[in-house]
């Protein structure tokens, strides 16, 4: 029992620090708390037909079909460095974001590595406009005790929309 | 006696300023040349109302791709401008368009995505429609409607017509062929749509909203290439160098269509025969397993496409008046309009149907990375599109106009490649946009 609880601290205080990293657009920091063969996806979501003729609908096939977003590491410090840049239009001037981690729950662990879900709204506040995004989703995380702590080795967002209600995706989910 | 206070500062207007743009327009809202459009068009209801019927209940717009249905009973459901539409294949494996509205109440009948069924019930009273798009019966047919003719109250019926495999339609049965309405357009569609015997297929799309006008990206990526360096500086700030915008041509075909695309003669240096701008942004590392599909790609379409439109590469192109397509970075979009200050863009991913697996999926993800939601080019034109259309709201905005008048007299003829051809920095195409435009919703005025 105690394991558990110091473990669900590790894993809830990881999630925190990064998404504080982020909205404090701290991103080389945030970058540093992924594993060098970090993936990071987001797929698209879709309206089908409860029932067709024929049709067997599988969740999991959906989530693994496209994605609005589809990084490895690599990818990811392109990123992080076009934000750094100053030139990167669609988030300079900056955007105020807060990303709000919630439902933390570690699903299993398998040899080094926990598998957690938790849950993300993310409130994106743009120049002046009166309109915040608003977005939520589910994330499958994958974290991995490595020499340097805890990382992230995975990460999988299940978003609630099919449209997305925001202009562009500009910061990490 | 009293004392005026007010005062206006001591500077001196440019007194050519509003009055000359005024003037320019002569009444209108695009100048004859379609070089001056005024704000107007970007932000006004009422003339959104007049687009709605005089361009998107009249024109060929696009629905889809054969490769999204290929089995009968295959649907997908889209939008021509903001009315539903219902994509099918038949039992006899015909194409059917209809609006997605049930012809009883105009409950949307179907609400998925997509999907295979050879039976939407409508939610609201059950009246059922065949993948036809013909009433089959609805409950109480029999006792409660008399005199009832079942064949005249199926779903509304959408003209369509196929080019290389892209669906287009229109409510507009009156229109002309889509091969006229296309033009020239097509030679270049060719080069992208049938590179290959095995042709394109569509993957996707991603959807998102933004609240800009629909004409904004229509307008860029007819072929903005001036826009590159700028908008989306902080690439090259990243992977250092630049678009060399200067090998480029922009290509009026056809009334409104427009595209800008690099046409390198035969043997020209090979990196510009890659996909996407890999050659310029510091985009992942080169792939051998991609680079050979790519030169074997080459191989093929001179083959199948002959020499001349085989070389014709990084196409943007727009298909007025909403459908767009970036070759170069395997994505076609429709921005579909959601009122005079809004849109949902949706964007595929365009793939070889031939090609490997690991091939279709490195080219989706490098689309993904570059264009798509969260596409690292694609965000900064997010961020112009939404801006320009937010500063043309007001009524003092209304009084001045855009500027497209670069590159005006630069217009000629190439030997090799049909339409007006410009150098890549040029506002042509949008000159010929507007001026397509303009014919459509100001051909009675003087």
């Amino acid at each position: 029992m105690t394991d558990d609880i110091a473990q669900h601290h590790a894993v809830s205080q990881l999630l925190f620090h990064e998404a504080r990293l982020v909205d404090e657009r701290r991103f080389a920091e945030w970058l540093d708390l992924w594993t060098d063969d970090a993936e990071y996806v987001v797929p698209t979501r879709h309206n089908r037909l409860r029932s067709g003729d024929g049709e067997q609908w599988n969740v999991d096939d959906e989530l693994d079909a496209f994605f609005h977003l589809q990084d490895e590491k690599f990818q990811m410090l392109l990123r992080t460095l076009r934000l750094s840049t100053g030139l990167g239009w669609a988030e300079d001037p900056p955007s105020r974001t807060r990303h709000i981690v919630s439902n933390v729950e570690v699903l299993d662990r398998s040899g080094d590595e926990f598998h957690v879900h938790s849950a993300l709204l993310l409130w994106r506040s743009r120049l002046d406009d009166e309109h915040p995004e608003l977005i939520a989703g589910g994330r499958y995380d994958t974290l991995r005790s490595t020499a340097d702590g805890l990382k992230i080795a995975r990460r999988k967002v299940i978003l609630d929309a099919t449209v997305l209600p925001l202009s562009n995706l500009t910061v990490p989910l | 006696m009293t004392s005026d206070s007010s005062s206006e500062p001591h500077v001196t207007l440019n007194p050519r300023t509003t009055a000359r743009r005024q003037q320019a327009l002569d009444g209108r809202l695009v100048s004859a040349e379609g070089d001056l459009v005024s704000r107007r068009i970007f932000s006004d209801p009422e003339i959104y109302t007049q687009e709605r019927e005089q361009i998107f209940a009249r024109c060929w717009l696009f629905l889809g791709h054969e490769s999204q249905i290929p089995e009968p009973g295959d649907f997908v459901t889209t939008f021509l401008g903001e009315d539903p539409v219902l994509l099918s294949r038949d039992r006899a494996g015909r194409l059917q368009a209809h609006l997605n509205s049930c012809s009883h109440r105009g409950m949307r009948v179907c609400r998925a995505d997509m999907g295979n069924t050879h039976v939407f019930t409508c939610p609201y009273h059950g009246w059922k429609f065949g993948s036809d798009g013909r009433l089959q019966g609805q409950p109480g047919q029999k006792t409660n409607y008399a005199n009832f003719d079942k064949d005249e109250w199926g779903l509304l019926p959408i003209r369509i017509s196929t080019y290389a495999g892209l669906v287009f339609g229109t409510f507009d049965h009156d229109a002309e062929s889509l091969e006229n309405y296309l033009g020239d357009a097509r030679f270049y569609l060719d080069a992208i749509f049938d590179r290959t015997p095995a042709g394109m297929e569509l993957v996707g799309p991603h959807k998102w909203r933004a609240r800009a006008n629909w004409k904004l990206p229509a307008d860029n990526q007819l072929g903005d290439v001036y826009h590159i360096n700028v908008s989306h500086g902080a690439l090259f700030k990243v992977g250092g160098g630049r678009y060399p915008s200067e090998l480029d041509y922009q290509v009026n075909p056809h009334r409104g269509h427009g595209l800008a695309m690099r046409f390198p003669d035969a043997g020209a240096e090979r990196r510009l025969l890659e996909p996407g701008h890999t050659e310029i942004d510091g985009g992942p590392p080169e792939d051998p397993e991609l680079t050979a599909y790519m030169d074997d790609l080459y191989r093929r379409m001179v083959e199948h496409l002959g020499p001349v439109k085989a070389r014709i590469k990084g196409t943007a192109m727009t298909v007025f008046p909403n459908l767009s397509i970036l070759a170069g970075v395997q994505t076609l979009r429709i921005a579909h309009p959601r009122g005079a200050t809004d849109l949902e863009m949706w964007s595929y991913a365009i793939v070889d149907a031939d090609a490997p697996p690991s091939i279709k999926q490195k080219l989706i993800q490098r689309y993904t990375f570059q264009f798509g939601t969260a596409g690292i080019l694609e965000q900064d034109d997010a961020e112009n599109w939404q801006e320009c259309t937010r500063s043309t709201r007001g009524a003092g905005a209304w009084q001045d106009v855009f500027n497209y008048q670069m590159g005006m007299g630069s217009e000629g003829v190439h030997a090799e490649l049909p339409g007006s051809v410009s150098p890549g920095e040029s506002e042509q195409n949008q000159r010929a946009f507007y001026r397509e435009w303009s014919h459509r919703i100001e051909a009675d005025r003087p």
